[in-house]
């Protein structure tokens, strides 16, 4: 039995081994439409850019499908798709099918985002800059929704295109992070530099300078500086670090000073009534009463004239400075060159008697002006107690 | 000039020359033996055009063992099997006491051959419960073990039903007088 068995089983094969049915020209249509989308979707997961023409209800979008490749706009429409959204509304979208295809297969079936991931970007007109550097950032960002954006100096923004002030030099990195708002991130970060600035200050040297304003000499305090632009204030300027300038007369002139860094950023001071700000002056008591039992030391004092045993003037800065004093009788009892000595009522070792003195004081001030002073004053000796 | 190896490896390549070379070539063949487990034409058309589908998604893994052709008719069978649960026409329920043990005959050699055409005829009249057992064990030689694994039956139960699918087409034979 069980070789006859097998023999009717040879037979049927044997009859079947070489038959043959033609199929109908559908199958082959079928078939490559099938490969078409399959290879479509294998080869391009993520090129997918929507594409829908309408809704419909429970969701389902139906749609033409397009492709868009990165340098070209030209679209493929693929045989009949329907795409399946999560919601209604638009995004994202899930599954792509094609029913017209036939039997719908997990092979047919392609996950598509609606979005391509979100990019950050942003542009500056410059990176780096003086302070106070204001910087606008522009938003070059794609597919994203929400921006956050950190200064880098702990302040932030959710601005899409921010401005923002630095104001104390420094590096700082300024980070865009962007959100597709499906949670996909995106960050973008960029160096910004604050140049420190440089500080303009000048003062004029009266040591080199002449009584006359003929000849200025200004010296240069600036710091960080490499460059200059002076204004005199009498319409004559000067590149010169710490030039010498030629006035017309002693007047009240604006001077300026601008100094510039290499980075370019600048400081300016300036002087108003440069030659008159400081009222420079001498003022002379006109009474002096010397210590009377004995010489206090030699006159000589610092700073400020606080001793009323010792006859000097009270002053706010002098320069080349003389001072001479006569008796009532002509004859010279006290000279000197420094503003830091005045006179103890002394002359020959004794005590120099009542009376009515003159004074004379010449020299120059610290702007350069010269002054001459004199007066008189009266020396008292008796003891009024 | 069809040339396997080369229309093998164009397939693999994604060539659509290539692979409507390989579908012409053997299409008419696989569908002859999808015919065999469905009695529609177009159900049979489906099942080749998936089975085909599979075949030239998975060319890459033929690895050149065994007969090229044999590989294909293992996917075509297999999507038949997968098409016959997916449509759940079947069920063995049958209890095994109302089985009559079948006869067969001496002799079963033909008087003369067996135009496959009228046995494709016969093997699509055959009642669809046991023709998919009948194909699988006579034509494509699976065994019952092989066969009651697939089709997710029991090993006894695919013995049942091949023996009647015998009993049947033998019957069916006499009529025809081949036998």
């Amino acid at each position: 039995m069980e070789k006859g068995s097998q023999q009717f089983e040879d037979l049927l094969r044997k009859s079947l081994e070489k038959s043959e049915i033609s199929p109908s020209s559908q199958v082959l249509r079928k078939l490559k439409q099938r490969l078409w989308v399959a290879d479509f979707f294998s080869l391009n997961p993520r090129k997918f850019n929507i594409l829908y023409a309408t809704f419909m209800l429970g969701g389902i979008i139906s749609a033409t499908l397009y492709t868009v490749s990165e340098d070209e706009t030209s679209e493929k429409r693929s045989p009949g798709t329907k795409l399946q959204a999560k919601n209604s509304s638009s995004v994202p979208i899930e599954k792509v099918e094609v029913p017209e295809v036939g039997v719908s297969t997990p092979d047919l079936k392609a996950t598509v985002s609606e979005s391509p991931a979100p990019s950050a970007a942003f542009e500056v007109a410059d990176a780096r800059g003086c302070s106070p550097f204001q910087v606008e950032f522009v938003n070059r960002s794609s597919n994203a929704r929400t921006f956050e954006w950190d200064f880098g100096t702990g302040e932030k923004s959710r601005e899409t295109d921010p401005s923002y002030t630095y104001k104390t030099p420094g590096h700082y990195v300024a980070i865009l992070k962007v959100s597709s708002g499906d949670g996909r991130i995106a960050t973008y970060a960029q160096d910004i530099e604050v140049f420190k600035d440089p500080v303009a200050d000048f003062g004029i040297d009266v040591n080199k300078s002449d009584g006359s304003g003929k000849k200025v000499q200004f010296i240069n305090n600036s710091k960080g500086a490499s460059s200059y632009s002076w204004s005199f204030g009498d319409g004559k300027t000067s590149s010169v670090k710490a030039p010498e300038h030629a006035y017309d007369s002693y007047r009240s002139y604006d001077v300026r000073l601008i100094a510039r860094s290499e980075n370019g950023c600048t400081d300016t001071a300036e002087i108003r009534n440069t030659f008159i700000e400081k009222e420079y002056r001498l003022v002379f008591d006109e009474y002096f009463r010397p210590y009377l039992h004995g010489k206090s030391g030699d006159g000589f004092y610092e700073r400020a004239r606080s001793d009323a045993s010792i006859f000097g003037p009270r002053h706010n800065g002098v320069k080349d400075y003389q001072l001479t004093i006569w008796a009532p009788n002509g004859k010279v009892v006290f000279r000197t060159n420094t503003i830091r000595q005045g006179w103890n009522g002394y002359w020959g070792g004794r005590l120099a008697p009542q009376g009515t003195y003159t004074y004379e004081a010449v020299g120059v001030y610290p702007n350069g002006q010269p002054f001459k002073q004199a007066g008189r004053f009266n020396l008292i000796v008796e003891d009024i107690y | 000039m069809f040339n396997l190896e080369e229309v093998i490896e164009g397939c693999i390549k994604n060539k659509r020359k290539a692979q409507v070379s390989l579908y012409n070539q053997y299409a008419p063949m696989l569908l002859a033996v999808c015919a065999r487990y469905v009695d529609d034409k177009s159900e049979a058309e489906d099942i080749l055009q998936e089975a085909f589908f599979k075949i030239l998604k998975s060319i890459r893994e033929y690895q050149g063992k065994g007969h090229f052709e044999n590989w294909m008719r293992k996917i075509v069978v297999n999507t038949a099997i997968t098409h016959f649960h997916r449509e759940k026409k079947h069920y063995y329920h049958e209890e095994l006491e109302t089985l009559q043990e079948v006869e067969v005959q001496e002799s079963l050699t033909p008087e003369k051959a067996i135009e496959a055409a009228e046995l494709h005829e016969l093997i699509a009249r055959m009642p669809e419960g046991y023709r998919i057992i009948f194909n699988m064990y006579a034509i494509e030689g699976y065994k019952h073990r092989e066969i009651a694994e697939k089709l997710g039956i029991e090993e006894s139960t695919s013995k049942t039903q091949y023996l009647r699918a015998k009993n049947w087409i033998i019957k069916e034979m006499k009529k025809l007088d081949w036998i």
